[in-house]
């Protein structure tokens, strides 16, 4: 910085500074009084020395409420993490089990609706098990105990009891010595008034106000004794609980111990979800011959129809129990065995058939009505579901050649033409239809179908019979994904139900548009024929006849 | 101790040695009070004493304010002239209010009549020493009745001695404010005193 200029002021100033320190004498010292002040208030403020002569472990005591404090949150952050993870871990883990325990006797996949349902429900079942009672002995308690939470309901008139199974003549184990010597136990449920109790069967029942854990009547099964006094067949639950149900059985003289698979399926409220396990067997290990035995759910016939493993069949009223019944029938021979391994293995195949079949889920459109708007299509269930949807469009040949007719006729082209057209005013044609919805089972369902009204029968069967008919053309594939459609069944057979039929391909002979059909008001469709897709893989045929 | 420096030092101070606060004392009292002396004509020994101790029970306490952004003694000058400027007013309204006169603890107390041997001195003769007095005692009330930043800046610049640079961190100005600021400052106190001057020489001396 440079000098500033000199100013008088300036010299004015060092002058009086210099005079001032001049005045001022001696230099300052601190007076003891001032110093004893000045540092009193430093202990005062800063706590002078003591402060600085604490040593560590001083410190640490002086802190150390802090530190517990800090480590006992610590600690319990540490404890609800812990066992916030534990739980998360264990959830899936119970899935899994589930899923494995429930695959590995029969094969099966894993029912997740079903355990969704039973989890919905664990609180109507602590309920339902509090109100239940306890009658009965100590081993159903354990068994209780074993038993995880199901969804069960009774309904009040559903009193179930295990019988004879029908006995087909072909059934090699119910044949030979072995089913003579009255060693065959076959059990099935029935209400016991509706079905007697017959000579030498065991009558197994179980009431409503039974425990839970008996209620399908696996407790009670427990207690049986074969006829013969040698066979002891009692019960071990799966713990899985939903899908199937071990029952095991001991010979009573040899000791040898097998296992019966038997499932057991219970869903009350939701009977598309009662899924079965319909099917048992018994191992052969110790000579018994296993027989199937097949269980309907909840008043839909899942397996309808006889196999020659004797499989019998009941439809139970809604929200009963299912119990699968099992028969078997005790054998010695070498050769008996080699037929048990065979039928054993077609009690498997048969399994899967059912499997298959139980996947189409239940019937729907028994019974149903069909609403017509203009375009619109109104399907109502006879279950209560509605299904909408429009009439389509299906481009054909013979609606473009009425519409090239119909133009040429404009343009005056010959009477010909007009005979052409008139040919082809009148087609064998039904009405393409496409409805979707979903069922009381939640599952969306798309019908694809056709109706046919009672003269283009009759003209179908009048082209089809007559032999100098010209030969028909074959009806193309409408533009949406509608089915071909099937012979549609005789007008005369109509039931004013519907039923599944075997599908045939129709040919027709001529059609016309579909626009024509609709505005047709003397058009009036007395057969429905479609295919009805529920859910994502179920696909079935509908062929259904319009009630008088 | 001596070589220890300002920083250690005041470390210390914050964790509460006294010692270190002796020190602090030591090194740092008799510089504050001769700044202190310098800032009012008329402030006696025992009145710089007082306003020290008031300067030094302030650091204590504000301490942990200092953050070493300028010299220690700086920050130190700055609190001695603002306790000296309360010191003084609160004296002036003493004074207007009749207030007590002080009286040097430290007079020597061996002659019971206050006489004192008054050598024969080199110094400037009485008319000299007069006229200066009266010039300094000119200049300090100018300096009084200028107040405020030019107040203080002056006396930063020329009792405490303190650089242009030294006197920018210490007020958070740069160096060409600070220069310019005391230029004009002085120009403002110039026109003060001579204003002074003038009212005493036209005013009637007093027998």
């Amino acid at each position: 910085m440079a000098a500033e200029p000199e100013k008088k002021i300036d010299e004015l100033l060092r002058a009086y500074a210099r005079k001032r320190r001049e005045d001022a004498g001696e230099p300052l010292e601190v007076h003891p009084a001032t110093r004893r002040i000045l540092q009193g208030e430093v202990t005062k403020l800063r706590g002078g020395k003591a402060r600085e002569s604490r040593s560590w472990w001083q410190s640490l005591l002086l802190v150390w409420p802090r530190f517990a404090a800090a480590f006992a949150i610590f600690m319990m952050l540490a404890l609800g993490v812990w066992v916030f993870v534990q739980n998360e871990r264990r959830q899936p883990q119970a899935v899994t089990d589930m899923a494995a325990r429930g695959t590995a006797p029969a094969e099966q996949p894993v029912l997740e609706e079903s355990i969704q349902l039973k989890q919905k429900n664990k609180a109507e079942l602590d309920s339902l098990s509090t109100a239940l009672g306890r009658e009965e002995a100590s081993d159903s308690k354990k068994l209780a105990e074993k038993m995880p939470a199901q969804v069960l309901a009774f309904d009040a008139s559903a009193k179930v009891q295990l019988r004879d199974a029908e006995k087909p003549a072909s059934a090699p184990a119910l044949t030979g010595p072995a089913a003579e010597a009255g060693k065959s136990v076959t059990l099935k449920l029935e209400p016991p008034a509706q079905q007697p109790v017959k000579a030498g069967e065991t009558l197994l029942s179980v009431a409503p106000t039974d425990k839970r854990s008996d209620l399908d009547g696996s407790a009670r099964l427990a207690k049986q004794v074969s006829p013969d006094n040698n066979f002891r067949y009692f019960r071990q639950p799966d713990s899985s609980g939903v899908k199937s149900d071990w029952r095991k059985y001991r010979k009573l003289l040899s000791g040898e111990t097998c296992f019966v698979t038997a499932g057991v399926s219970l869903a009350p409220n939701q009977p598309t979800e009662a899924y079965f396990q319909n099917f048992a067997y018994a191992d052969t290990n110790v000579g018994l011959t296993p027989l199937f035995a097949g269980v309907a759910v909840n008043g839909q016939s899942t397996n309808a129809g006889a196999t020659p493993l004797g499989d019998s069949y009941s439809i139970l009223p809604a929200q009963s129990l299912a119990v699968a019944t099992t028969e078997w029938a005790a054998t010695t021979d070498r050769q008996s065995l080699v037929e048990n391994e065979a039928i054993r293995s077609r009690a498997l195949n048969r399994t899967q058939e059912f499997e298959r079949r139980d996947a189409n889920g239940p019937a729907i459109l028994q019974r149903f009505a069909v609403e017509q708007i203009n375009d619109q299509i109104r399907i109502r269930d006879g279950d209560g579901s509605v299904y909408e949807g429009k009439i389509v469009a299906a481009t054909d040949p013979s609606g473009e050649v009425l519409k090239e007719a119909k133009d040429e006729l404009r343009e005056n082209r010959g009477v010909q033409l007009r005979r052409r057209l008139n040919e082809a005013a009148e087609p064998i044609m039904p009405i393409h239809f496409r409805a979707s919805g979903t069922n009381k089972a939640r599952q969306l369902v798309v019908i694809n179908g056709e109706m046919w009204g009672e003269e283009q029968l009759v003209r179908l069967g009048q082209v089809a019979n007559a032999p100098a008919a010209p030969a028909p053309k074959r009806a193309p594939a409408p533009t949406t994904a509608a089915p071909r459609p099937s012979q549609p069944a005789a007008a005369s057979t109509a039931t004013g139900q519907a039923g599944a039929v075997g599908g045939r391909t129709y040919s027709g002979t001529s059609s016309r548009s579909i626009t024509s059909s609709v505005t047709n008001a003397a058009f009036k469709p007395t057969t429905i024929r479609a295919r009805v897709q529920i859910g994502r893989t179920n696909e079935i045929e509908l062929n259904a006849v319009r009630m008088k | 101790m001596a070589s220890e420096s300002e920083a250690d030092l005041l470390a210390r101070c914050r964790k509460g040695d006294s010692e270190a606060w002796d020190a602090l004392f030591d090194r740092h009292y008799a510089a504050a009070g001769r700044f202190i002396f310098q800032l009012g004509y008329d402030l006696t020994r025992e009145d710089v004493d007082e306003i020290c101790q008031e300067v030094f029970l302030t650091v204590i306490k504000n301490l942990h304010s200092f953050h070493g952004n300028c010299q220690f003694q700086t920050w130190l000058f700055r609190i001695a002239a603002n306790k000296t400027r309360d010191y003084r007013q609160r004296q002036n309204a003493a004074k207007r209010g009749g207030g007590q006169i002080a009286l040097s603890l430290n007079q020597n107390s061996d002659d019971p009549d206050g006489f004192v041997i008054d050598p024969p001195s080199t110094a400037p003769g009485p008319d000299m020493v007069l006229m200066q007095a009266e010039n300094a005692t000119l200049v300090a009330q100018a300096l009084e009745q200028l107040g405020g930043p030019c107040q203080e800046i002056i006396e930063l610049r020329y009792f405490a001695d303190l650089s242009y640079e030294e006197i920018g961190r210490s007020l958070d100005l740069n160096m060409k404010t600070v220069s310019s600021r005391l230029s004009k400052c002085l120009d403002k106190l110039e026109a003060l005193t001579r204003a002074l001057i003038l009212r005493e020489k036209k005013s009637p001396t007093s027998v």
